[in-house]
């Protein structure tokens, strides 16, 4: 018995060995931001969104560049403005005088990676044309559809105070984006190490490709066969009550939202090595799910009402 | 409802059916073809012509029979409003006090089950109403929530039964309320009164003797009431102007003594065995030996009886009485009266005269049997000397004119004979009512004796040392089966247990019941507080069962983490982190011991294994193991 319980985890896989180099490497880049990491790849494993919210200069593009080269995978920018138009980012159909046919300009969109800049000062024409396809994983132009890639990932960023000349995302579009996180100030020792002549060289060159978009989907396929026992779904269904029936909150979580928050779980507990989600894996995804989906009276939702839900919805 | 409905069917007017199909019918219709509610006026019509149609056909009066009668007539026209949940739910609630009014007619044991099954369906209707979304009216889930339901009110039902205040007579003063009873034995007789009762099998009296012997069958007289008069057709009784309570008894032979619980019959007669010589309580003996009870016996009667076990019996007689006794119908019957007046001539001696009745009876050809034919108005002449062929009933009444033209007084008596050893007890039941003669024997002036005479066991003497039932010639119903009367004997003696712990909790019991709780006195005051501390019980106890559904239960697994839980109990930042499970735990258990680090992990990772994953490892082996880790992590905390 000792034997089989010694190492219980005793699942030997490499793919979570994979994954913690893929997380420490990104790290190399962006000091102590491991928790964000961690979010970024489970949402990148669960095959969803990032949407990043935060001031200018705390390293949202280096976040995005590390995680697109260490994945190795095609990585596009686009810095949205108020005057782009959807063809800028889906692509455009122009009239080929040789062969006398419209041909179609992919746009950015056509990539593994997205990086979304800035993505409320695009208007919401723009917006749209881009959450569609995100939704879609695929482009509809002139009656013919153009698929995206099978890896697609879309990191889109907002910059809360610039609130002259945005266009707030609506909520509908909102929960198109699996998670929403925010890196915030880093503290104060890895910030003066950033500073360090060392540590620029380092931050200036390219990360090597760890793994690759294949073992991605390979991932993102394990993650799915990840099991929840009844209890943990349970679980994770009274936190979505409480979401909908707490005072300060105006909408709960949808069903949708519940499920981003089960497809993110499985990818905490692969990248944790386990085949099964624990409570733990349900709590790491319960904040980075709700931080845009929930309103409450006084605005958006802090960790200080998420940890509220979490107490209140206790699990023995 | 129909069930509900359906035991009171016989009692109702026959025209309750055809209008509950009426009524039911067109609703079905209705709803079918989506009619609306008819107008009030209509409706208001309807129900005044139904209250006259139960007046015309119950009479008019508070009594109980009419009160029920409204109730079930006014619930099934209330169907015919019922669009509504308000009047669904309504209906159902009516149900169940119709249910509950059948107990006004009987308390039967059997009607429990029925009830049940009556309370059961018309809970369900209820539950079905307040739940039922699906159109589904047998879902099994719900089938057994209902049944669960009505199983936590039996605790409840058994309480109000054992501590509700009852009343000493029944408020709702109608005598007659309790009166389903079998009415039994009448004080009149006529030809053919009594074969209905050799039709009944149900209980009249179940007697325990107090030496546990019982008595030879030939013994067993249950005395009943007395006929004197006889006008040509009809027993009746006479009327006594004066009562008493014991008789001194003639023979120092030993009194036998027994209890006897009688069933409800509405009538005023009480049985004991020949001869009585003491009146129980709250009963008095009539001159000719009846027992006699003041009140109506409207419900079970249990009372405590001594007799002497004697066939004759001295008691002086008025010269009123005697005239009573020698009287006949004149110019009736002349064929019995010439052939008695020859006896008369030939042996003037009383006791010879009776002895040659017996032996004629005997010698003849007499036959006993259940289906005589039809007598003519000359009752007695076309038994004796026409037909020939009855049962106690005729025998007694031509034996007792016979004798009574011959110039010996003579009177019937009725009641029961025989009975079944049933056990614990015996069982006399409806058919084995009897009738048989007395005959007064003049030894002087006024002094004589009754002597006991019974011309039925001259033609049928397997009657009365058997019983009734060993020698009907033939099976009284296409269902009256050996085994079938076995079983009803058997159910009796459930039936017997039944009464006395259910049936017979009166007054006096639960005044016993509340003294050994210490309540003494039973005044209005503490009528008050006892119902009030009843509800307050019940409403306490009806919680129990809240609490009890509403209870976490904790598996072994939660109640092996809550035991780790336990560890940190002391330390309130770290015990505050455990309604967040096992890991936010086990890091803040950490940090606080950081030198049970190891052990903690291993916990940990064994524990969310067993309980999460799939490919679970085996419980109780985990257990066990999770069980010592813990006991180590425990010993490193108190070192």
């Amino acid at each position: 018995m000792s034997k089989n319980t010694a190492k219980p985890f005793s699942t030997e896989s490499k793919d979570a060995e994979v994954i913690k180099q893929v997380i420490a490497a990104v790290g190399m880049k962006i000091l102590d931001k491991n928790d964000a990491i961690e979010t970024v790849i489970a949402a990148l494993i669960a095959g969803g969104h990032v949407l990043l919210e935060d001031l200018p200069g705390l390293g949202k593009t280096t976040l995005a560049t590390a995680v697109a080269q260490v994945f190795g995978m095609d990585y596009k920018r686009i810095q949205l403005t108020s005057d782009m138009m959807p063809s800028d980012v889906l692509g455009v159909s122009i009239y080929d005088a040789k062969s006398q046919t419209f041909s179609y300009h992919k746009g950015p969109v056509f990539t593994q990676f997205l990086l979304a800049d800035e993505l409320n000062r695009a208007t919401p024409k723009t917006q749209s044309a881009l959450l569609e396809a995100m939704a879609e994983n695929q482009v509809s132009m002139d009656g013919k559809t153009y698929r995206l890639d099978d890896v697609f990932f879309v990191m889109a960023t907002q910059n809360p105070i610039d609130e002259a000349g945005t266009y707030a995302l609506p909520q509908s579009q909102l929960d198109r984006f699996l998670v929403s996180l925010s890196l915030g100030y880093p503290n104060s020792d890895s910030e003066r190490k950033l500073y360090e002549s060392s540590y620029i060289n380092q931050i200036n060159q390219p990360i090597a490709a760890i793994s690759s978009p294949d073992q991605l989907k390979s991932w993102q396929h394990q993650a799915s066969q990840v099991h929840a026992s009844a209890e943990v779904l349970d679980y994770l269904q009274s936190l979505v009550n409480k979401t909908r029936t707490h005072s300060d909150i105006q909408h709960g979580l949808s069903p949708r939202a519940g499920l981003s928050m089960f497809k993110l779980a499985q990818s905490f507990a692969l990248i944790d090595d386990r085949n099964f989600i624990t409570p733990a894996d349900i709590q790491q995804a319960f904040f980075p799910v709700c931080r845009h989906r929930l309103i409450t009276h006084e605005g958006r939702t802090d960790i200080e009402l998420i940890e509220n839900i979490l107490n209140d919805t206790p699990i023995i | 409802m129909l069930v509900a409905v359906l035991p009171q069917l016989y009692r109702l007017p026959l025209w309750f059916l055809p209008m509950t199909l009426v009524v039911v019918g067109y609703r079905f219709y209705a709803q079918a073809n989506q009619i609306k509610r008819a107008y009030n006026l209509v409706l208001m019509m309807i129900a005044v012509l139904v209250l006259l149609l139960v007046v015309y056909s119950q009479g008019f009066g508070l009594s109980r029979e009419i009160s029920v009668t409204i109730l079930i007539t006014m619930t099934v026209l209330k169907l015919l409003e019922t669009y509504a949940m308000r009047d669904a739910l309504l209906i159902v609630m009516l149900c169940y006090f119709v249910t509950m009014t059948r107990f006004l007619y009987s308390q039967d044991m059997l009607l429990i089950f029925y009830l049940f099954t009556s309370a059961y369906i018309t809970t369900h209707a209820l539950s079905l109403l307040n739940y039922e979304r699906n159109n589904q009216w047998f879902d099994r889930k719900q089938l057994r929530s209902t049944f669960s339901t009505l199983a936590l009110a039996i605790p409840f039902a058994v309480l109000f039964f054992l501590v509700f205040p009852r009343l000493g007579s029944p408020i709702w003063g109608s005598p007659d309320i309790f009166g389903e009873g079998k009415t039994g034995i009448s004080d009149t007789m006529s030809p053919g009164s009594i074969i209905e009762l050799f039709m009944d099998d149900s209980p009249a009296m179940r007697i325990t003797f107090d030496e546990g012997i019982i008595p030879e069958n030939n013994q067993l007289y249950w005395r009943g009431p007395v006929l004197w008069n006889f006008d040509g057709r009809t027993w009746s009784r006479k009327k006594h102007r004066s009562v008493r309570k014991t008789i001194k008894p003639y023979s120092n032979d030993e009194a036998i003594a027994y209890q006897v619980e009688m069933e409800n019959t509405g009538q005023n007669y009480m049985f004991g065995l020949d001869y009585v010589i003491a009146a129980p309580e709250k009963a008095f003996l009539l001159p000719d030996s009846v027992l006699y009870s003041p009140s109506k016996i409207n419900q079970l009667r249990h009372y405590d009886m001594k007799s002497l076990l004697l066939d004759r019996f001295h008691q002086p007689i008025s010269d009123e009485d005697l005239e009573l006794l020698l009287d006949y119908p004149k110019n009736q019957n002349l064929q019995t009266l010439q052939l008695m007046q020859t006896w008369q001539q030939e042996a003037p001696n009383q006791i010879s005269i009776v002895n040659r009745a017996l032996r004629w009876f005997n010698q003849e050809q007499f036959f006993y049997s259940f289906s005589p034919p039809p007598l003519g108005d000359e009752v007695i002449d076309e038994f004796l000397f026409g037909t020939r062929r009855g049962f106690c009933e005729h025998y007694a009444s031509s034996f007792v004119i016979m004798m009574r033209m011959a110039g010996v007084p003579a009177r019937v008596v009725t009641g029961y004979q025989g009975g079944v050893d049933n056990g614990e007890y015996l069982l006399v039941k409806q058919s084995d009512a009897h009738a048989w003669a007395e005959v007064y024997i003049q030894q002087e002036q006024s002094v004589g004796y009754w002597l006991r005479v019974d011309p039925t066991s001259m033609v049928a003497p397997e009657r009365v040392d058997r019983g009734a039932r060993e020698i009907m010639d033939d099976k009284r119903t296409a269902f009256d089966f050996e085994w079938l009367k076995g079983a009803r004997d058997s159910l009796d003696k459930y039936r017997y247990q039944w009464n006395r712990w259910v049936r017979d909790f009166n007054v006096s019991k639960q005044e016993a019941l509340f003294r050994a709780i210490g309540i003494e006195h039973r005044d209005g005051k503490s009528l008050a507080l006892i119902l009030i501390g009843v509800l307050f019980v019940t409403a306490l106890l009806s919680l129990i069962p809240l609490w009890w559904m509403k209870r976490t239960r904790y598996h072994n697994l939660q109640k092996l983490y809550l035991k780790f839980v336990r560890l940190g109990k002391n330390q309130p930042e770290l015990y505050r982190q455990h309604t967040l499970g096992i890991e936010a735990y086990a890091d803040a258990f950490m940090a606080q011991y950081p030198y049970t680090k190891q052990q903690v992990k291993h916990f940990v990772d064994v524990y969310l294994k067993t309980r999460y994953s799939n490919n679970k490892i085996d419980n109780q082996k985990g257990l066990t193991h999770l069980n010592q880790v813990l006991q180590n992590i425990k010993s490193k905390i108190s070192k």
